[in-house]
């Protein structure tokens, strides 16, 4: 027995450790995109400070990216809940949380702000508005088709993004109250 | 004082003003349409029956092979094989012999398909145009040769008939041997189906709000035209088409034409 149980603590210690993480390099910001990289598309954005923002800003983290509008009352609030919960089930460390508006017209800074106020969204949470072909470009790529309606409303689907840390997708989430499970999975798995 | 109002606003509005009077004429290879008001297929939450399009100008062909051609040699990024998959999907230029190659199957003068709808608004965008609105490509398209909405015009709808049931041939015909529309625009039926900007927003699925889906949307906008009448079916067959496409899809009948505000 006396002999066994240094070779169990060290089975323990084995499986202790994750296979690869002492190898673990870290994240290269100055690697090549690959070629399913949302970052290598060209786009300029303004955060709810005002200040300008790139896609690739985020670049090295994960990110869950949802489009959305200062003025929605109904299904915006859910999504801000629903990308909580997938962090919540994930508890990864690092991830960011990026809301773009549909609505840029109508959606200046002060607004994102008070959008933010009213959410209690806290730093982690990046809020970001562009010109409207920016917003199509996006929108394209994330396949989020929307509508603005002439009652002020805007139809859009409900979709959140996760981007690994190359912005490359690698799951989406669509509708509200969704079971987080299969998108905190990926994410965890990152 | 009336003097010294006018002599204000000119000198504040004379500029644009003048500006605007060169671009009275309109840029070359484009076509004026004038405001007016058409009545989408699908009607939206709280809006009028009708929207109202301003004036703008529109391509009288869509955009060929060669000028594509033109396209993609000074931007290099655009080639057929060095575009991302992300942004086209395979089959890019398909119908090409190479890079740089038009070859046989895609005329110079033939419309150029096989184009994403990301690579249509980079192309728009070097030209220093951009790409039509679905109500602005749909008002002009409801022109007939001699009126402004010819959908009531018998003819205007036998033409239309003709090419919803007629396969589109290979090689695709030259741009611009169709009819021209009151507008001068021509081939915006006929030749090749056309990538619109707002393409993203043809369709709503997994809808905000479950009391008006999508599909509820299309089924009211079907049942409230009729059978007979053949150029709503026509709207809606386009309807259908974009709704079905995505930003990265090519499609071999599929191009597009430029727009600019006029």
């Amino acid at each position: 027995m006396t002999r066994v149980l240094p070779l169990l603590l060290l089975a323990l210690a084995a499986c202790a450790t994750p296979p690869g993480a002492d190898d673990a390099v870290p994240y290269d910001p100055t690697a090549p995109l690959p070629e399913a990289s949302l970052y290598g598309v060209a786009s300029a954005w303004q955060s709810d400070a005002g200040e300008p923002a790139a896609l690739a800003d985020f670049r090295g983290r994960p990110v869950l990216v949802a489009m959305v509008y200062a003025q929605c009352g109904t299904a915006c609030p859910f999504i801000v809940r629903d990308m909580r919960r997938i962090g919540e089930v994930a508890g990864v460390p690092g991830l960011q949380y990026v809301l773009v508006s549909l609505d840029p017209e109508r959606d200046s800074p002060e607004q994102l702000r008070a959008f933010r106020a009213s959410h209690d969204l806290g730093d982690e949470w990046t809020l970001l508005r562009g010109e409207a072909d920016d917003v199509q470009t996006l929108a394209a790529l994330l396949g989020v088709r929307y509508r603005p309606d002439p009652d002020g409303t805007i139809a859009h689907t409900n979709r959140i993004t996760l981007l690994d840390a190359d912005g490359a997708i690698v799951v989406r989430q669509d509708g509200l109250g969704t079971d987080p499970g299969p998108a905190a999975d990926a994410l965890r798995s990152l | 004082m009336r003097c010294l109002l006018v002599a204000l606003l000119v000198g504040v509005a004379g500029l644009p003003a003048l500006a605007g009077a060169v671009h009275a004429t309109p840029p070359e290879g484009m076509a004026l349409v004038r405001a007016g008001r058409y009545r989408p297929l699908v009607e939206t939450a709280g809006g009028p029956r009708t929207v109202r399009v301003e004036a703008f100008y529109l391509g009288r062909t869509a955009v060929t092979n060669a000028e594509y051609l033109a396209f993609v040699r000074a931007r290099p990024e655009w080639r057929r094989s060095a575009a991302r998959p992300l942004l086209a999907e395979a089959g890019y230029l398909r119908h090409w012999a190479g890079n740089l190659r038009l070859g046989a199957a895609a005329p110079p003068r033939a419309p150029v398909v096989n184009v994403s709808w990301f690579a249509a608004r980079a192309y728009a965008a070097w030209r220093g145009a951009r790409l039509p609105t679905t109500d602005e490509w749909e008002y002009a398209a409801s022109a007939s040769a001699t009126q402004r909405d010819g959908r009531r015009d018998p003819a205007f709808r036998r033409a239309l008939l003709q090419w919803y049931s007629r396969p589109a041939p290979s090689p695709l015909p030259d741009v611009g041997r169709g009819p021209a529309n009151v507008w001068g625009v021509r081939d915006l039926h006929g030749l090749v189906w056309e990538w619109t900007s707002d393409v993203t927003s043809a369709l709503v699925t997994a809808d905000s709000r479950s009391s008006r889906d999508a599909d509820s949307g299309l089924f009211c906008a079907a049942g409230a035209v009729g059978a007979a009448d053949f150029e709503d079916y026509a709207a809606f067959l386009r309807f259908g088409f974009r709704s079905g496409l995505e930003a990265r899809y090519v499609v071999p009948n599929l191009g597009f034409r430029l727009a600019r505000d006029a």
